[in-house]
């Protein structure tokens, strides 16, 4: 259950052209991207009718990758109104047909 | 001076934590193949990848191994090209991909031994760092400072 996210998340880093440990930490495009995946595994954490298991996998990929992209998230947004617009129009180019469905 | 000793172990320790999760994730496809930089556009590239193909039939792909050059559909952002080494019995997969109008990425991403398709080895992954650095060298020596020639 808790793999989906990644899914999508994947696709995003790819419609950005962006990959790896180097696209997670330092590039700024994909805030919009890892806070949705961050949003989407604690949506699974909370939800008290899924197994443990998947919750607890859950939460753990959703703090993880959140730490990561937290350090960028905060230069980003700390550059002002500017930051955030550019960080909301990355996020919708990434957006483009994406969905957590496998295998399309 | 303990309280900067102290913080300067914190601030590392924060960094090298950062490091580890990001490389766990990994996000994103492709994380570790090895890219170089083209500075032209990537229809110009294709084209001098396949004149490379037709000066140098040895490195073409068997037929019967069934892997064709180009893009598996219309929205795919990767255009996939596979060489052969016929020395070592290997199949070379690259993609090359836009990088900006007159940029053009291309990636060197794994290596299958023989034809049977399934035994591939991501480069920069999975193979020792020697036969890594051969690789890459191997890769760059045959084909890509060949293609990079035909650039003028």
């Amino acid at each position: 259950m808790s793999e989906y996210p990644a899914i999508g998340h994947d696709r995003r880093y790819d419609n950005l052209g962006t990959a790896g440990a180097s696209g997670l930490l330092l590039d700024t495009r994909t805030i919009g991207a890892d806070w949705q995946f961050v949003g989407e595994e604690l949506n699974i954490s909370g939800n008290q009718f899924l197994n443990p298991i998947d919750r607890v996998d859950a939460f753990i990929l959703g703090v993880g990758l959140g730490l990561a992209s937290l350090p960028k998230t905060i230069f980003q947004l700390g550059s002002g109104p500017a930051g955030a617009a550019e960080t909301m129009a990355w996020y919708s180019v990434s957006n483009i047909g994406v969905t957590n469905t496998p295998g399309h | 001076m303990k309280k900067i000793t102290l913080t300067i172990l914190i601030v590392v320790l924060g960094l090298v934590l950062l490091v580890f999760l990001a490389k766990l994730f990994s996000p994103g496809s492709y994380s570790n193949a090895e890219q170089y930089e083209f500075n032209i556009s990537e229809s110009d590239l294709i084209l001098l990848i396949n004149d490379f193909k037709n000066e140098n039939p040895r490195y073409q792909v068997p037929r019967q191994v069934g892997l064709l050059d180009g893009r598996s559909n219309k929205a795919d952002h990767w255009y996939h090209v596979y060489f052969y080494y016929p020395q070592e019995n290997q199949i070379i997969y690259i993609w090359t991909r836009p990088s900006g109008t007159q940029k053009t990425t291309l990636a060197f991403v794994s290596i299958n031994d023989g034809l049977v398709l399934g035994n591939w080895k991501d480069i920069n992954k999975n193979l020792s760092s020697d036969e890594n650095a051969d690789q890459k060298a191997k890769f760059e020596n045959r084909i890509l400072n060949k293609i990079k020639q035909k650039i003028r």
